[in-house]
């Protein structure tokens, strides 16, 4: 098993307000990890800086490193464009655009210079497949994106997510938003993913993180309280304030 | 209402029923060992006949704890204690087993008089056993594997007047040749009694689980 992305000794501070403190973390290539913790520990903020999200905002200031294969993605010289298409996201609600499903998978591939059209019909199918939405969709690729269910409009992001083929899926809570069928099928498809995709998902529901993640990192006020195997995490955490908040004592 | 009330209700109610077979396990050792030493046969077949409400109590707590897991699905020390309670009352549904089968087996020798030294050995380890039991129930419940620890050690005892037992009954059927039949009931008896005690320590490794999530063996 190798390390896709190796966190060393992160901060991170919104204005004089610490959000993240020397957080370091490794994260495995083909392997799910979870990130959990009570609402404002940090677990989303971290969560954007492995693809330099919080870039976005202001006040943001970021110390340590975030090496991705090796290099340091805060370094000056490094290729943002080109880290969010190796480094993924897909958000809480699903969101896309308003265009047809098509084109929603074709926009990312085409910003980045794709526009032979039999070349975006392959990959446009093995992403729509790729999220397991394919069957659903294939009659009505042209119809608009927006008049499919909630849980198949985040498949359609993850498929519009895995289109400029990267590496590495951030998800942050992808599935608090979708009904019990079609979490089901999320966390089905996120099983699938691992075996081509390094994921790093965020989440509220403590059996998701069970039941799909093989690593699980549990974040308290900013800090890294616990990290382990998911299998060791649920079954004997050893913080007793991991052990607090999958039980459900406080959150 | 506070955080988890709903759930620690639930484990408080299944705490109290595993207690409330522990009981009947109670019970029915006891009643065995006074059928046993007063030839009171009528006691022996009423322990037989109330074993079914504690194979019925391994049912309805077994259902008791599946539905906690199904409903509020814990985690960490709390899934734990769950499973070491599902082992727990399996194990107390063969304690009294034990007793049952120290009733027929009293039955079996009937009027017959008792060799000598199982009328002060066999009460004595029914006694610890009985004891031992009490104690490691309440080390489950209240999650102290100090007393868990403690609670095992003391089956030492036991095996040793079981090694004591054998060795008697063994030389008396030997040696004088004679109550051959009544010789091997007091055998089994006295296994039955032993093995009481092996059920305790294997409700103690249960509890040490439970709190500290390894498998010990005791």
């Amino acid at each position: 098993m190798s390390t896709n992305i190796v966190v060393k000794d992160l901060d991170l501070f919104y204005g004089d307000f610490q959000a993240l403190h020397s957080v370091s973390l490794d994260i495995e290539e083909n392997q799910v990890t979870a990130l959990i913790g009570p609402s404002g520990c940090g677990k989303s903020t971290f969560i954007r800086t492995l693809n330099r999200m919080n870039d976005l905002i202001d006040s943001v200031k970021i110390t340590g490193e975030v090496l991705y294969h090796g290099e340091d993605i805060y370094d000056s010289e490094s290729d943002v464009i080109e880290l969010r298409k190796r480094v993924g996201m897909v958000f809480q609600k699903p969101n896309p655009f308003p265009m047809s499903v098509y084109e929603n998978v074709a926009y990312g591939p085409k910003i980045h210079g794709k526009s032979n059209r039999t070349e975006l019909d392959i990959l446009v199918e093995k992403s729509l497949r790729g999220a397991a939405l394919w069957d659903e969709v294939k009659d009505r690729l042209d119809k608009p994106a927006t008049g499919l269910s909630g849980g198949q409009q985040q498949r359609l992001c993850i498929a519009r997510t895995l289109a400029v083929e990267p590496e590495v899926v951030l998800m942050d809570e992808p599935t608090s938003a979708l009904d019990p069928m079609s979490t089901s099928k999320i966390e089905d498809l996120i099983d699938q993913l691992k075996l081509n995709y390094t994921i790093v998902i965020v989440t509220h529901n403590m059996q998701q993180a069970g039941r799909i993640s093989d690593k699980t990192c549990f974040f308290l006020n900013g800090y890294i309280e616990e990290i382990g195997s998911t299998d060791q995490i649920f079954f004997n955490p050893q913080s007793s304030k991991t052990e607090d908040y999958i039980s459900g004592k406080f959150g | 209402m506070s955080l988890r009330q709903h759930f620690e209700e639930d484990i408080a109610n299944l705490n109290k029923n595993i207690l409330k077979m522990g009981l009947l396990v109670e019970e029915a050792i006891e009643n065995a060992l006074i059928a046993f030493k007063n030839k009171d046969f009528n006691l022996a077949e009423k322990v037989i006949a109330q074993d079914k409400n504690i194979n019925q109590m391994e049912n309805d707590l077994c259902d008791q704890s599946v539905l906690i897991l199904a409903k509020e699905q814990p985690v960490a020390s709390d899934l734990r204690h769950i499973l070491a309670g599902i082992k727990i009352i399996s194990q107390l549904e063969r304690m009294g087993d034990h007793a049952v089968h120290i009733c027929k087996r009293t039955i079996n020798i009937g009027t017959d008089k008792y060799i000598k030294s199982t009328l002060v050995n066999f009460p004595k380890m029914e006694e610890l056993g009985r004891h031992m039991l009490v104690d490691s129930l309440n080390a489950f419940v209240e999650g102290d594997v100090d007393l868990a620890r403690e609670v095992s050690a003391r089956d030492q005892e036991i095996d040793d007047i079981y090694d004591k037992v054998e060795y008697k009954l063994l030389e008396k059927i030997q040696k004088e040749n004679e109550k051959i039949e009544q010789g091997v009931e007091l055998l089994f008896i006295s296994r039955f009694l032993e093995r009481f005690g092996d059920h305790v320590t294997n409700i103690c490794e249960w509890v040490i689980f439970s709190k500290e999530g390894t498998h010990e063996n005791l």
